[in-house]
Formats: C-alpha cells, structure tokens, sequence
C-alpha cells in the first residue's frame, strides 16, 4: 500500500493530489515555516532542517496541513497572466507531429492551444520552467527520442495534458509548437519566476514581426 | 587586489552558500558541492562557514595572490605548493603579493577548497554569491572560472594568525565511500527491496557533475513501468531512469524529475556526493529517518565546537 505521505529524512511527501489541491496546500504550508515548499504535478513536497524541526514534528505538522482539507486557492493573489505566442513554422519545429497526434490539422493547433484554459502546475526542470495543464483530454504525445541540441529560449512544449515553457535557450526533449516573447525568469529581478503556481494563463497569438518586437530580437 | 586564476583546471568555481528556499522557482540548492569542507577551509582564515571561496574539481589548479592573504586549502587530499615549496593542507598559509598556490590532482575524493582570508568581491545574486553553472548566474558571470580570470577582493584586515584544523576533525577521503540511504518515494516498486540498493556496490561513471552522477552496477528492477507524474527531487535522490542504473541527483541537480525515487541519501551524508570521482565505488547503506536524524546531530554535535554553526544543507 501506498501512503499518502511519504517521508525522507529531511523532506515529506503529500501524494495524490488534485490541481487545486497541490496550489492551496501550498499556499497554506508558506506560513508553516518549511525550507522548501515544491510543489508537483500531483504532489506536494516540504523540506526542513533537522536541526530546527524534528521528524516527529514535521510529520505532525504536514498532517495537520492535510487535515485542513481541500484549501482551495486564493484566485485573487494570483491575477491570470497572458502571454504571447508566436505559431510561425520557424519556431514551431514538431507542429505537425502534434497535430497529427491530436488528430486535428496543423493549421488548426495555434487556434486548438489557445483556446485551453491553462494554468500553471508547478516550477520545474530548470529556473523558471514553467509545467502547465488544463481540463481537456489531450492524448499521450511522447518525448522526443532524439532530443534537440538547442531550442530558443521562450520555446512551447506539448506533452499531452502538459504545456512546456523553456525559459533558456538550450537542449530539450519536448515537442515544440511556438515561442513567447515573455521573459520566464531573471535572477536580478525582485521576482525572478514570472509564473506561480495556481495561476492561470492565456496564449494571445502574435505574427512574427510582433514576436521580434517583443523580444528585441532581429526577424 | 585580486586573485588570478593561472590554470583553472577541469571546473574551478566560485562557491558559498546554497541558494535557499527557490526549489519552487526551479532554482537548484547549489553552493558547495562539499559543504563540511569549505567550512573548514573558511574556518582557517577566519571568514564566516559559508563564505565564497573556490572549489576547485580534480585539480591541478593554480592560482596567483595580487596581494598580501591567508588562504587554506581543505576537502580531497593533494599536494599543495607555494611558489614551488610543499605546504599543508587543513592549515593557515599566508601568501605574499605575487606568490602563487598551486592544488595538485587529488589523489581520492574530488573537489579541493581554497579559502582566502579577504572577501571574493562578486555581487550575490538572490541572495548567495555562489554559481549555479548549469543555470547560469551567480558566481563569476555565472560560469567556471578559465585561465587568466581576476577575481576581485575586497579590502581586508591583516591576515589571522595560522591555526590547524584538529587532526581528528580532518576528513579522510579514500576511494571508497558509505553513504546512507532511507528509502525514497518509489522505494515499493523495488522489486528486491532496498536490499537491491544496499546489496551490491555502485562505481561512479564519468557522466558525473555537480548535477548528478550515474552509477554502474547491477542493473535494478522495478515491479512496476507506470509513469509518475513529474515531482520534487533533492539532492542525494536516487532516480532509477529505464536503463535500470541509477542516477545520484547532485548539489546543483533540477528540482523536480519524473523518474521513479528509490531512494534518498541522508542529509547528515550528502556532503560526501561532492566528494565522489568518476571510478570511486560506494555502498549504499539503508536506515530509518529516525536513525538518520541522529546521525545528523551527532555530526553536528562531533564538528560543533570547531565549526559553530555547521549546516550541512
């Protein structure tokens, strides 16, 4: 049987937890004084220091978090963030892969991914990565078996039910279908990752030429 | 006033303090990949535990003092020289402007510290002046440190006096290693248990950084192929990718994964994973949180009086 908390040495495990769920636990565990509070996909990680709490402690502390219940979100701190995408063939390397995968044609997928109703699942990967999901059936779309050496920094991926955004230039695995112009994160900023958990986002379409405007960067 | 880098070797870098509380952001702990040995190394030349100093991977390194410092050099045993002359490990060395120190190939272990009596002068960024290489930032430009770097100092008091770290608070590094495990969030899917961890030894492959490192041994079966769902990883993880060999997540590693976790190194022993080489062996030995949390203090409790303080995380 599978516990509902597993437990490490210095960090605890919640499993088995919806969307809502990972993103209310984790606001409420900010104020519990935790080392780390990393949310997952469907889980809910907290790191201490052992020579601050103790075991007993942290799992007395966790469990009462749980017993809290379904803490649902609080939408207001988090306002929805749009960003902007550009679908032009030039960036969106894998667009016919996945929309052969997704049985829709290709010319339709811009339209088909800015239509969901994203948000943000957790931080991951590398700083500011950013794991979106939404409510839609999408099926399985694999990894790629040969990963890329180098994709642009702003660059969306598609995993099935789990929207990728690079914030780094860089290798990558993931299926791509376009660039945002936006900035996923900056050490030097007073908030470096752009996105949180919880939050909801909007793709607003741009061309080409609005995505180079936006990003300062040469056509 | 500087410091020179003359040769920086395989990867020589400046390190300090791990970057606290970002795992949320995907920003990896980073730091010291050995953080008992850069707080001894600090300890000789009277700087706080977790300043900046440089953790220098393998050796040789050289470097050149542009003026008058103490400097020590702790973490894997090797021959360390002033201008030429054999000098100690784990001791204050005051160094003149213009002397060099060379740190010569370790002979265990792998990562050395040397620790400089004035401050490194680089900005902190969120709130460590440490570099997260794969990432990017901190440190020196966010990079190793290459050949002809100048690294900018501080104004600083005279240099202390020389001390010696106490013989029985050296670590001794050889080329093989025990580090304890509990077991991880995937543990059940072992199909022999732990025992498939703890009953055989693992030797440390090339592809190792402060990342991670894979591990060779005896492939691992899992009872169960059912993708997880992607979640937090840690330093001292160990992920079971396909292949079945598993991969050691390191300071710097991502923090999260979708691989199965079969098990965890205990804080109280991670330290050691910056001090594991390509070709070093080790045994992975399992105990239970409660166990691991006492271990964590009586080595807290063994380094207390010469390290006051001492985080090992």
């Amino acid at each position: 049987m599978t516990l509902p908390i597993y437990c490490a040495d210095d960090w605890l495990m919640i499993r088995s937890l919806g969307p809502d769920q990972v993103t209310g636990l984790a606001q409420a565990a900010q104020a519990q004084g935790w080392e780390d509070v990393v949310p997952g996909l469907d889980s809910l990680s907290l790191s201490w220091n052992p020579a601050e709490r103790s075991l007993e402690t942290a799992r007395a502390v966790a469990e009462a978090l749980v017993a809290q219940g379904n803490a649902a979100p609080a939408e207001d701190a988090l306002p929805p963030i749009t960003l902007h995408i550009c679908y032009d063939a030039v960036w969106a390397h894998d667009a016919e892969i996945v929309a052969e995968l997704l049985g829709i044609a290709t010319d339709v997928l811009p339209h088909w991914h800015a239509a969901q109703d994203w948000r943000v699942a957790m931080l991951g990967f590398q700083p500011g990565f950013g794991y979106l999901v939404c409510d839609a059936h999408i099926p399985e779309i694999p990894r790629l078996s040969d990963p890329r050496a180098h994709v642009a920094r702003g660059s969306v991926g598609l995993l099935g039910q789990i929207c990728g955004l690079y914030p780094h230039a860089g290798p990558g695995g993931w299926p791509i279908i376009g660039r945002i112009a936006e900035t996923l994160f900056d050490p030097h900023a007073a908030s470096p990752a752009l996105l949180t958990p919880g939050q909801k986002v909007r793709f607003e379409r741009v061309d080409g030429p609005t995505l180079s405007r936006l990003t300062g960067e040469p056509a | 006033m500087s410091l020179t880098v003359i040769k920086a070797g395989i990867q020589s870098s400046i390190q300090a303090a791990p970057f606290r509380g970002l795992r949320k952001l995907a920003v990896p702990s980073g730091g010291a990949a050995d953080v008992l040995s850069l707080a001894l190394a600090n300890r000789l030349v009277g700087k706080p535990l977790e300043a900046a100093a440089v953790e220098v991977t393998l050796g040789p390194a050289e470097f050149r003092a542009e003026r008058a410092m103490a400097v020590a050099v702790t973490g894997a045993p090797c021959q360390v020289a002033i201008n030429g002359e054999d000098a100690e490990q784990h001791e204050t060395l005051h160094l003149a402007a213009g002397d060099t120190i060379s740190i010569g190939r370790v002979w265990a272990g792998c990562r050395t510290y040397l620790a400089i009596s004035v401050d490194i002068a680089v900005a902190p960024v969120l709130g460590s002046q440490s570099t997260l290489i794969a990432a990017g930032f901190g440190g020196l430009d966010g990079r190793a440190l290459a050949d002809g770097d100048v690294i900018a100092l501080e104004d600083g008091d005279a240099p202390p006096d020389k001390i010696t770290t106490p013989a029985e608070l050296q670590p001794f590094f050889g080329h093989g290693f025990v580090l304890r495990i509990v077991g991880g969030p995937e543990s059940d899917r072992l199909a022999l248990g732990m025992a498939a961890l703890s009953r055989k030894r693992w030797r440390v492959s090339s592809r190792s950084s402060r990342m991670g490192l894979k591990l060779q041994g005896t492939a691992i079966d899992l009872n169960s192929a059912a993708p997880i769902r992607s979640g937090a990883v840690f330093p001292g993880i160990i992920q079971c990718p396909p292949d079945g060999m598993p991969y050691l997540i390191g300071c710097e590693g991502q923090t999260t994964g979708g691989y199965p976790r079969i098990g965890q190194v205990i804080r109280a022993d991670r330290h050691l994973i910056g001090q594991l080489a390509p070709n070093a062996t080790m045994l992975l030995v399992p105990v239970q949180g409660e166990q691991a949390e006492q271990i964590h203090a009586e080595k807290l409790g063994l380094w207390a009086e010469w390290l006051p303080g001492l985080a090992l995380g």
